[in-house]
């Protein structure tokens, strides 16, 4: 579905962002795109969407190049920036001029995603707050039923209840022709959300791997003492104990830290990577 | 159903009705300010002109400046989205061709504007005529209208200047009239420069001066034939040559910035 190769980019000569770049992301997952901040996930994500274009290498979406911005390529792909733009309409004008240009959008899934995050049908957007009409924008794109959906940090601005309405929604929405793509710097939210997990660091990918096998092999729990637990790869300590990584020696998945591990695949002995 | 990913009829009809939503409210309100503004100027005009009657050559100074004025400013906000980051994002990712949106903007800012604007107009100078006629019982008489190569020659200049606005509006998102007028200064003055500097190497020690270049039509050389007397001679360039460049400026130029504009846009990133 999605395909970087050998990308490279840079704001500024001499500072680049992405060195030999490569990914290669598959319809019927909900990817995670972790990294710190300034790593580069939303300037690849804007490259996957065509807004910003490689130095050199090529990223695809469904085949099409991305830069060349094909209205065949842009028809199925939606992207929820993370600073976005709503006209001053009401939501049905919005929806009257817009959805004509999405083939498979659908009215009813619009209407039970706004239901679901209790948006009112006839307010107008101006009239919104920003959560609000970060809700209108997530059902809009949902609703466009495109191959592609890719959310820049999507959770930023809903509240407590609203993050919660958001993991419901896009859980509802997968399916096996869809390729969704998550980037986010606050990992908890997409807890129990993303079946893939892609971290950006250092100019590239250094880690794509699925939930179920990083829970295959790796375990993730909390003890009072480190001397409790074996072969610790990686710990964490708080002030309640310490949160640790060990190998998972019975191979049956167990739950997924995802801050856990995105702090462990970023330490420079590089002992997780190791094991995958 | 193979897309058509240049052009196809239905979308690009569904851009141009979205562009035409989404810009109603500020074409309309430009509109109401155009004709108010024609009004006032023309009744100013009019007040201080003490004639029983008012020739309708009157106007065309006032016709040519807000053509040229309200025309320009107009095309200067052509990709003012593309200044904005999430409008930026919007307006390029909306599923319709580059060629759509392009063709949407040339179009309500040349054939749109133009038609708006003679409305505009019209009903400014019906608004005008009526007022006067009420309050002095004056009439505008229609003698002394401009003949057509004149009206040609300033819709050649219009469009020009329309082109060069536009795609310095491509370049220049924001502020984009300001940063195009100041383009288009240095381009001249640098062609000024390239020419005098080549004129003087041709003309070594003959120029009356050294930046006495008019470029693509001639350069003023000092005659040394007769002692007695300074003279000076304006060599002009040949006539077929100028006439290339009059028919280049009119016919070429104009759809040639356009293009430009258009692949200026492809090329736009976020």
């Amino acid at each position: 579905m999605i395909t970087i190769q050998n990308l490279h980019f840079h704001y500024k000569k001499g500072r680049p962002l992405f060195e030999g770049l490569n990914l290669e992301l598959e319809a019927g997952h909900v990817y995670g795109l972790l990294g710190k901040n300034g790593a580069g996930k939303s300037s690849l994500l804007m490259h996957i969407a065509g807004l910003l274009f490689p130095k050199s290498g090529v990223c695809t979406v469904m085949g099409y190049e991305s830069r060349l911005r094909q209205p065949a390529f842009l028809n199925n792909l939606f992207l929820v920036p993370e600073e976005f733009y709503l006209p001053q309409v009401t939501i049905n004008r919005y929806v009257n001029t817009y959805a004509p240009f999405y083939p498979n959008f659908d009215e009813k899934a619009f209407q039970q995603y706004l239901d679901e995050f209790k948006v009112p049908r006839d307010q107008k957007l101006t009239e919104m707050s920003y959560g609000q009409k970060k809700k209108v924008i997530i059902s809009f794109g949902l609703a466009t039923n495109t191959k592609c959906l890719i959310m820049d940090e999507p959770t930023n601005g809903l509240d407590i209840p609203s993050k919660s309405q958001f993991r419901k929604v896009i859980a509802a929405a997968v399916n096996e022709e869809k390729c969704i793509v998550i980037s986010t710097h606050q990992v908890r939210d997409l807890d129990n959300l993303i079946d893939s997990i892609v971290i950006i660091d250092n100019h590239k990918i250094i880690f794509r791997q699925d939930v179920e096998t990083v829970t295959e092999r790796l375990s993730f729990r909390s003890v009072k003492q480190l001397g409790e637990a074996e072969n610790v790869l990686f710990a964490e300590s708080s002030v309640l104990g310490h949160s640790i990584i060990t190998e998972n020696a019975g191979g049956t998945p167990g739950r997924l830290d995802m801050e856990l591990l995105f702090n462990a695949v970023l330490e420079p002995s590089g002992r997780i990577n190791q094991l995958f | 159903m193979q897309t058509n990913n240049v052009f196809h009829a239905p979308r690009f009809g569904a851009y141009f009705k979205k562009h035409i939503v989404d810009n109603l409210r500020l074409y309309l309100m430009s509109l109401v300010v155009l004709v108010g503004v024609l009004v006032a100027l023309g009744l100013i005009g009019i007040f201080t002109n003490d004639g029983e009657n008012i020739k309708v050559s009157f106007l065309l100074p006032f016709y040519a400046i807000l053509l040229f004025g309200a025309g320009l400013i107009f095309t200067g906000f052509s990709f003012i989205q593309l200044g904005d980051k999430s409008k930026g994002i919007d307006y390029l990712l909306l599923p319709a061709s580059h060629f759509e949106k392009f063709l949407t903007t040339l179009l309500i800012t040349t054939v749109g504007f133009l038609l708006v604007y003679h409305i505009a107009f019209g009903t400014a100078t019906f608004i005008g005529a009526g007022l006067l006629s009420l309050s002095r019982d004056v009439h505008f008489i229609d003698n002394n209208l401009p003949e057509g190569d004149e009206i040609k020659l300033l819709y050649h200049w219009w469009f020009m200047c329309q082109a060069i606005i536009l795609l310095g509006s491509a370049y220049f998102p924001k502020y984009s009239i300001i940063k195009t007028l100041f383009a288009v200064f240095i381009i001249i003055l640098l062609i000024g420069l390239v020419n005098a500097a080549f004129m003087n190497i041709l003309f070594y020690g003959h120029l009356t001066h050294w930046a006495a270049t008019a470029p693509f039509f001639g350069v003023a050389i000092a005659d040394h034939t007769k002692a007695d007397e300074y003279h000076s001679i304006f060599l002009e360039s040949p006539l077929w040559m100028r006439h290339t460049l009059y028919f280049i400026w009119r016919f070429v130029l104009p759809p040639s910035l356009w293009i430009l504009a258009y692949f200026r846009l492809k090329d736009k990133e976020i």
